[in-house]
């Protein structure tokens, strides 16, 4: 028994992880620029994408994967790069109901772009032997490739709190939300604070595709799967609060691999009850702020 | 106005009888795509609402016809409002929790309810068949010629488009674009808006039902994939192609949607791809779709405000 529960724990950790990567980058941009990208999952879906690309390409030699890993970072970051100079930081200063339609056709735009470029197929990345290995006590199993991800996640969400809560540009960007008319007084570019964001917020979704990669099949459907469980987290959480994305995203990874344990076709079924529970007391979730509600 | 729709009547009537089969196919698509188009703007466009929900209720819908068909027998019409009365419902439930809500929360709400509605769908496999769907669901004879159900069909997409004229321009529908000018005021002058919200939430769930259980024996076959966002996105662009605040709206987007879908299908399977990028230009260019662009342009003064004051 204990054994099963230290199983569904370490499962529920990475689980946490996973979806902590994916909201991370959604909840920096709503928290700083005040944007909701809808099209943040095809972004993380484009990662995994190209992840298998670069380690398809460089399977003959000796730490591909790292390299397609450090590359794919590389090329999203470029590719982030361009689309803010076409569409986000024309989108900006719109109204929420544009901002969201906008973004909702880039899902379109995107998904489609990925089964012409990429084919329908489900893919699968070559892991290196390290990744592949399962560090076994007795009857616990904890796959190294879990342990890939956790660590992934940990480093990327007090990488990210450092720089928001203890450096000169997370001060800054933490005011652009509320400031947005004083800061440019100040001297202080501003569209360059939205373009590192949303930069950043990519770069987060990106390391969630390569952490994607090592757990399961490259495919179109892998973006929507993970649809319900990241809104919700975001929802639950607070949105715009970091910390509570991170709260939320324990919460609701704990919950589904014990949920999955006793119910396992109910237990995406489960968050979203949760979600709405907490929405019903707390509309502005775990830790947001009752003003940040519109 | 009275006028235009007569027109409108006569013309979808000779249209049954002139066009061959495969532009009767698509009419009627496009005749029940309008109830789903309608659906999200009377959300959007009247309530300032932005849902990416709709395709819930037109799943919800055209399944409640199909088990009630498939799995306990009814005859066709206690089947058809079945499928009403369990989309009004799950409209009701969700509403419920998605109208407390405002702005980009009761956006993603919306997105959670339609993926949600899509996994029940697809996950119960022994009741609803999960991936495969429900197939053979064939219309009574009386209805088996696809002429006879083009004007069923556009019996009821009429009325349907006559009650949303008269909801619009009932107090209740001026209630509602109060709201979505300003959400504060209104209250003040004692209407509740949670009321009302939940009120347009459900009358846009009845409406997308409406459609599902035309689909459903318009087609003969459905599949979960009806209820996921993908399939919301549908309603989405529709709406705004149209232009989601004027009367005529859905009509316009639902007939250039499903025209240009026949067509563009034809040469390409990237159909999202195009759709996408015109409603991107859309959202830039033309926020009120093409029905605001001919309004503005016949009306050609410039002191008039291009959204507010259509119906």
């Amino acid at each position: 028994m204990m054994e099963l529960i230290i199983n569904q724990l370490f499962s529920g950790l990475v689980r946490s992880a996973l979806y902590f990567l994916i909201t991370s980058g959604l909840t920096l941009l709503f928290g700083v620029v005040g944007t909701l990208n809808m099209s943040h999952f095809s972004f993380y879906m484009i990662a995994s994408y190209v992840t298998w690309t670069f380690a398809t390409l460089l399977q003959n030699y000796q730490f591909s994967f790292w390299a397609a890993f450090v590359l794919s970072i590389l090329v999203m970051s470029i590719f982030a790069l361009i689309i803010e100079f076409i569409v986000m930081r024309r989108i900006y200063e719109r109204q929420l109901g544009e901002q969201l339609l906008i973004t909702f056709a880039m899902v379109f735009i995107l998904d489609d772009l990925v089964k012409i470029i990429w084919g329908s197929n489900p893919l699968l990345v070559k892991r290196p032997d390290i990744l592949t290995t399962i560090a076994s006590y007795g009857s616990i199993n904890l796959p190294a490739s879990g342990i890939f991800v956790l660590v992934l996640g940990l480093f990327s969400g007090f990488s990210t709190w450092f720089l928001l809560a203890r450096t000169r540009i997370g001060r800054i960007s933490r005011a652009a939300y509320s400031y947005k008319e004083l800061l440019p007084a100040l001297g202080i570019p501003i569209h360059q604070i939205y373009l590192a964001m949303f930069v950043l917020s990519v770069f987060l979704a990106t390391l969630a595709g390569v952490a994607w990669t090592v757990m399961g099949m490259v495919d179109l459907g892998q973006a929507q799967s993970l649809l319900i469980e990241s809104f919700c987290v975001m929802v639950i959480g607070g949105m715009g609060s970091f910390a509570g994305t991170a709260v939320s995203a324990l919460i609701c990874g704990l919950s589904y691999s014990f949920a999955i344990l006793f119910f396992p076709g109910l237990a995406t079924f489960f968050i979203f009850l949760l979600a709405g529970i907490i929405l019903l007391v707390r509309p502005w979730g775990l830790m947001g702020k009752v003003g940040r509600l519109h | 106005m009275r006028l235009l729709g007569v027109i409108l009547c006569f013309f979808w009537i000779i249209l049954g009888v002139v066009v061959g089969d495969f532009w009767l196919h698509v009419a009627t698509k496009c005749l029940i795509m309008t109830l789903f188009a309608m659906s999200f703007s009377l959300l959007y466009g009247q309530t300032g609402l932005l849902s990416f929900g709709q395709a819930a209720f037109f799943g919800v819908g055209a399944y409640g016809f199909a088990l009630s068909l498939t799995r306990f027998g009814l005859p066709f019409v206690p089947c058809l409002i079945i499928g009403l009365i369990s989309s009004v419902l799950w409209a009701w439930i969700t509403g419920y929790i998605c109208v407390r809500l405002s702005g980009i929360y009761f956006a993603i709400m919306t997105v959670v309810v339609t993926q949600m509605t899509f996994y029940i769908l697809f996950q119960w496999y022994g009741f609803t068949g999960g991936d495969d769907g429900i197939q053979g669901l064939l219309p009574p004879s009386f209805l088996g010629d696809p002429h006879a159900y083009y004007y069923y069909t556009l019996i009821i997409v009429a009325s349907a488009y006559f009650a949303y004229h008269k909801i619009l321009s009932s107090p209740f529908g001026l209630s509602l674009r109060c709201i979505r000018e300003n959400m504060v005021r209104i209250e003040f002058v004692g209407i509740n808006v949670r009321r009302h919200r939940l009120g347009a939430f459900i009358l846009a769930g009845f409406f997308a039902g409406l459609a599902g259980i035309l689909y459903a024996p318009f087609t003969r076959t459905i599949a979960p994939q009806m209820a996921n966002w993908h399939s919301s996105g549908n309603a989405v662009f529709m709406g705004i192609l149209g232009g989601p605040s004027y009367l005529l709206g859905p009509s316009v987007g639902a007939g250039v949607w499903v025209f240009l879908d026949a067509f563009v299908s034809g040469y390409t399977v990237y159909w999202p791809l195009i759709i996408g990028m015109i409603v991107f230009f859309i959202v830039f260019f033309m926020p009120g779709g093409l029905t605001g662009l001919v309004s503005t342009y016949l009306t050609s003064s410039r002191e008039k405000p291009i959204i507010i004051r259509e119906v």
